[in-house]
């Protein structure tokens, strides 16, 4: 997964919170690279640090978070190192995020198309009612009705489901090179989560974007996805293509995952879990992070895994599993 | 937006009648204006004259029907001790208490909210600090120690400005205003921040609150991540979204400087209606004590229409009904 058109190479990320009670370790030395157009899903269990991953690539952590270590080339540059003002031209623009609840994403007290207004002023300079008009034409482009309308319409005044469109609308604005998308549909309903992301991977495919889909799902990865990346506990245990990731997991916390996904090959059997809880990230133990559930954890498995690679285009983390 | 209006009026006008009921009630039982008004060795005759002369002899329904009747004419008596119609007293000198509160609100707001933002943006910073334990002390001390601490200093220690009285006022419309003329700023000034002083430390800490609050939510973030600078996020979106609960504590407190006035124009011998009260309160001057309190509760009750009316502008979610 190399070459030259890859667009996003995160090396050695590490963005740590230093919180009263110490310093938490979300994001923990994550590598990963993506190619134009690639749509990468980023799973893993609820508190692995998948969207601290995505807001670090947008430099948009909060205090006390702190992102302390490590590259995110992006189109050649590291964002670690561009001046805030650049980093500003850049987000909305280049590059570009979707929020997992649509209730939220959206400010309550001004309409949608002011919202979508004002970042095509920013961003292209256009007149007022010029940037009217392109913002019926993005709201047109995510299947909104009588789209002129709707501009003047308030976020409540839309359903979820039409509100994540014009959250997807605003981001797709400027035709990014990298969409992040944070689990985008977790708060809709089934049927209206399929529409969304069938939307998405549309407008996606049809502007070369390239999208780390941040999700819990499996079945939604298996869908709509190139490659898999696999978060556990701040680190990144398991990524390679789809194919490799669901036929043939590696990482035993992957094998979990895969078997938890309801409706596979074994309709009857009951639903595998994981037994156990994901460590916590203050003060996490040295060693491989997996190691109290882990069934074939041995004794090399006090010292930490690093990702290599177990196949062409598939690495892992995990000692047991490593084939060169 | 019509039927809101009317029933506004609708309930304002049944605010007004409760008020001037349950105000007429306890005047009625709080004494007898007559033995304030004559002196101590006023013959029977003289007495019974007089109550005869002022309608105090009638049972109290009969005393408070005559008086609505009245009211309604925009007529609410004549004072007592003044022997002029109370109404006319009331409205001669509520242009200087409004002045005096409306200043002071916009003293409040001109300092509470921007302090208010700055602390919560830059929570560490040393002016943060500072602005945070000022507020602490604007809300615990007293408003009369405050203004007699800035009599000491800027009129009797450094001559700066004057202690007293309202000094030139120019007419406008009729009306005559102190802030339409150089001297009239002056004594303005000192009185008027004595009455903000609270206020700023009200709105400082609401705003600080509500801003904390609003600023971690999704929809901040998704604006950055649209490329909007922090100056536009803040100053744009968040406030806004922070102006419900300021412009309801805003209007709230304006009718409550109104009312309270009265300790800050005593300071500063401020000729407002506050003074006519406590003279009329220790004379039991009944019409002008109902007039005051009818005006005041009638100012209470147009605020909150206006506050009403912005929060629609502000919050679409918000329909008038
Ligand atoms: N402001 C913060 N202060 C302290 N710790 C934080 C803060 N924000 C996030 N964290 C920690 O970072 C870790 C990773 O959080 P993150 O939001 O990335 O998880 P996630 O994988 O996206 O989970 P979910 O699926 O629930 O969204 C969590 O364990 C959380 O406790
Ligand atoms: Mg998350």
């Amino acid at each position: 997964m190399s070459g030259a058109d890859v667009i996003l190479e995160i090396k050695g990320l590490k963005t740590h919170f230093f919180t009263r009670r110490g310093v938490v370790k979300a994001v923990d030395g994550v590598d990963f690279s993506l190619r134009r157009g690639e749509v990468m899903g980023l799973v893993g269990e609820s508190g692995a640090g998948k969207s601290i991953t995505g807001f670090s690539i947008l430099r948009l952590i909060d205090e006390p978070g702190r992102i302390v270590d490590g590259e995110v080339i992006f189109e050649g540059r590291d964002l670690l190192t561009v001046p805030e003002a650049e980093m500003r031209r850049l987000r909305g623009d280049r590059l570009a995020m979707v929020f997992q609840d649509p209730q939220t994403s959206l400010d309550p007290v001004f309409t949608v198309g002011s919202q979508i207004v004002e970042s095509l002023v920013f961003h292209q300079s256009l007149s007022p009612s010029q940037a009217g008009s392109r913002a019926a034409e993005l709201l047109r482009a995510v299947g909104i009705p009588d789209a002129e309308k709707r501009l003047a319409a308030y976020p409540h005044q839309f359903s979820g489901g039409m509100r994540q469109r014009v959250v997807v609308a605003i981001a797709m604005a400027q035709n990014p090179a990298l969409l992040v998308a944070d689990e985008p549909t977790t708060a809709l309903d089934v049927t209206i989560q399929a529409q969304v992301l069938t939307l998405m991977r549309r407008l996606v495919r049809n502007h070369g974007t390239a999208m780390i889909l941040i999700t819990h799902n499996m079945a939604l990865v298996g869908q709509f996805c190139d490659s898999i990346a696999v978060m556990y506990a701040g680190q990144l245990i398991e990524h390679g293509t789809k194919e490799k990731v669901i036929r043939d997991p590696q990482h035993p916390y992957t094998q979990g995952l895969i078997r938890s996904i309801p409706g596979r090959q074994e309709r009857c059997r009951r639903l595998d879990q994981i037994p156990g809880m994901m460590p916590n990230l203050i003060d996490l133990p040295p060693g491989c992070p997996f190691r109290p559930r882990c069934p074939s954890a041995g004794g090399d498995c006090v010292q930490r895994p690093l990702l290599r690679p177990v196949g062409l285009d598939h690495q892992a983390a995990c000692w047991r599993r490593n084939r060169p | 937006m019509f039927a809101f209006i009317l029933r506004r009026i609708y309930q304002s006008v049944l605010v007004l009648f409760c008020v001037s009921l349950v105000v007429f009630a306890i005047l009625y039982l709080s004494g007898d204006p007559i033995q304030m008004l004559l002196p101590a060795d006023a013959s029977q005759e003289q007495i019974d004259e007089m109550r005869r002369h002022l309608g105090l002899d009638e049972p109290f329904w009969a005393q408070y029907l005559s008086f609505l009747r009245n009211a309604l004419q925009g007529d609410m008596g004549r004072s007592f001790t003044f022997n002029q119609p109370a109404v006319k007293l009331i409205l001669e000198r509520a242009p200087a208490t409004l002045e005096l509160a409306v200043s002071a609100m916009i003293l409040a707001i001109l300092l509470g909210i921007p302090a208010g933002l700055f602390a919560a943006v830059k929570p560490k910073s040393w002016l943060t600090q500072i602005i945070m334990s000022g507020s602490l002390f604007g809300i615990s001390l007293p408003v009369f120690w405050m203004g007699i601490m800035l009599i000491m200093v800027f009129s009797v220690f450094l001559g700066w400005l004057p202690s007293s009285g309202r000094g030139q006022t120019a007419s406008f419309g009729g009306i005559q205003l102190g802030f339409l003329t150089w001297d009239g700023c002056k004594h303005l000034l000192m009185p008027a921040f004595t009455l903000a002083i609270h206020q700023v430390a009200m709105i400082v800490r609401l705003v600080r609150a509500g801003m904390m609050e609003v600023m971690l939510q999704d929809y901040i973030k998704f604006l950055r991540a649209k490329g909007l600078s922090e100056r536009r996020v803040v100053l744009v979106h968040a406030l806004k979204n922070i102006m419900i609960p300021v412009v309801t504590i805003i209007g709230l407190q304006t009718g409550y400087t109104i009312a309270f006035a009265i300790v800050t124009e005593s300071i500063f011998a401020w000729p407002g209606m506050g003074k006519l009260v406590i003279d009329a309160i220790h004379s039991l001057d009944r019409p002008v004590i109902l007039a005051y309190l009818l005006v005041v509760a009638l100012m209470f009750v147009f605020i909150n229409f206006m506050v009403d009316l912005t929060y629609s502008f502000l919050d679409p979610r918000i329909r008038l009904k």
